[in-house]
């Protein structure tokens, strides 16, 4: 235990000591690490705050920054490398769409010895669904945080992709969610457990794809947890890019209204607000308006591919890829997503 | 027969010790968390434990029925019993994806009993969750 208790500080230090001399290798300068501590949270990667202070040169100034340490394991086969996700995070930083501005990205086997991963900058706010909608602090950004998120959503599908040939592309003659329903019964296939009420969903799902109008860059992740929000100007960030893909862009819209995010109200539990407010106002910023059968297939498919997730998740740990509890834990969401799924079968 | 302490009451100390020594002495959020993570799984495990066989047996039966198969005594040994209902599952999965249960009445049953099947993993790994589900209005669509 001694020993454990002994090499925190140190591991602390070392990484201080390699950040400082990556960032000075960037910023023409010699710069100062003013503090460095470890974020919770977040079961993909390791996350550090880092405050910084650049005397000289084109950075000159301080800047709070957080760290994102990569941890390797995807939970889906889509997840994109660090290089892309900073890539999609300059492009979104340059077409105005609210994220955290990006710095640098770490490569591997950097000769500063920082392990690979991501520098952008450290948006203040909230992200956490319970406090953002429960805390009285929050109750004037609440008001209308469900159509900045609509209207955030609607500028992110409308920026173009042609900067963006990194990012996965349907398959030619295939819509894109074809190509995702095929990945996602691959992966439900290799992890191997029987799931009758997934099998059920697939069945479902596979009768009644929807024409694909147009692709545009998907966020892949869109929901509570993933926006910061400041407790005046409310939304203030969009958070977690390493899903993002081309694709249709019902997908988001579909992803948002899932329950377990709690972002638009559902039978059991309150949200934001009625989902019909998103709608419109991703409609109102340019996006176009699901018709109920599209709303309802995204909907379903949203839930789906998070009960894929969350089986991918405990089989990360399970095959021993990543051992941890929390992964592990994961796996047993899978049932709530199954009675979801139900509920939305026995419509019709 | 094991002396006790039973595993039902290992799990509640382990549990004790997590929640009344273990927690509030911890500073680091990170493993805080975790280990809150580490308290809520073992109170699955105090709800899994007590009659995971009586469980496994009336769901090998529910399957077997289903499946229109004869219904056969269920093995005693308790890996045994797991892989039969691996197994029937299985075959129900097999079913599903040939397309036999994508209409008819052998939709419904199917789905009636996917539902109870749900719910009774539901029951273990977050009672209050399921509790809400079920207190929910039907579907008015």
């Amino acid at each position: 235990m001694g020993d454990r208790r002994s090499s925190e500080p140190a591991r602390v230090d070392g990484l201080r000591t390699g950040l400082q001399r990556f960032i000075e290798g960037r910023a023409e300068s010699a710069v100062s690490v003013v503090s460095l501590s470890p974020l919770p949270g977040g079961t993909m990667r390791h996350a550090w705050a880092v405050d910084l202070d650049v005397p000289s040169g084109p950075l000159a100034g301080s800047h709070r920054l957080i760290y994102l340490q990569d941890r390797g394991g995807a939970p889906l086969g889509s997840r994109l490398s660090r290089e892309d996700e900073f890539r999609v995070l300059s492009v979104m930083h340059g077409a105005g769409v609210r994220v955290p501005r990006p710095y640098w990205r770490v490569p591997a086997g950097d000769a500063s010895g920082v392990s690979p991963g991501l520098i952008v900058e450290r948006v203040e706010g909230e992200t956490l669904a319970r406090r953002l909608l429960q805390e009285p602090a929050f109750e004037r950004a609440r008001a209308h945080l469900l159509e900045q998120v609509g209207e955030e959503l609607a500028r992110i599908h409308a920026v173009p992709t042609d900067a963006l040939g990194c990012l996965a592309r349907p398959a030619l003659g295939k819509t894109p969610v074809e190509g995702q329903l095929a990945d996602l019964e691959g992966m439900l296939r290799q992890i191997g457990e029987p799931h009758p009420a997934l099998e059920l969903a697939l069945r479902w799902l596979g009768g009644r794809v929807p024409p694909s109008e147009r692709v545009v860059v998907v966020h892949g992740d869109y929901r509570l947890g993933n926006f910061i929000v400041d407790p005046a100007r409310g939304l203030s960030a969009v958070l977690d890019w390493e899903l993002s893909h081309l694709g249709d862009p019902g997908e988001d819209l579909g992803w948002v209204c899932m329950r377990f995010w709690r972002c638009v109200d559902s039978p059991g539990a309150r949200g934001l607000g009625p989902r019909q407010r998103f709608f419109d106002a991703y409609a109102g910023a340019g996006g176009r308006r699901l018709d109920p059968e599209g709303a309802l297939f995204w909907e379903v498919f949203g839930n789906f591919r998070w009960a894929i997730v969350t089986l991918g998740q405990a089989y990360r740990h399970l095959s021993g890829a990543e051992r941890s509890l929390e992964l592990a834990s994961i796996g047993r969401h899978c049932a709530e997503v199954e009675w979801e799924l139900l509920r939305f079968l026995r419509r019709r | 027969m094991q002396d006790r302490p039973t595993a039902l009451e290992l799990l509640q100390a382990l549990r004790d010790l997590l929640e009344q020594e273990i927690l509030p002495s911890l500073t680091d959020a990170r493993l805080k968390y975790q280990t809150l993570i580490a308290i809520n799984a073992l109170r699955m495990l105090e709800r899994e434990v007590p009659d995971e066989a009586g469980r496994l047996r009336a769901e090998l039966g529910a399957l077997q029925e289903l499946l229109g198969r004869s219904r056969t005594d269920p093995p005693g040994d308790p890996a045994l019993l797991r892989r039969c209902v691996l197994e029937a599952n299985r075959e129900l999965c097999e079913r599903i994806r040939q397309g036999l249960a994508d209409a008819g009445p052998w939709r419904q049953r199917v789905l009636a009993h996917v539902r109870s099947a749900v719910e009774e993993k539901l029951r273990i790994n977050n009672p209050a969750r399921l509790e809400a589900f079920l207190a929910e209005p039907p579907d008015a669509e």
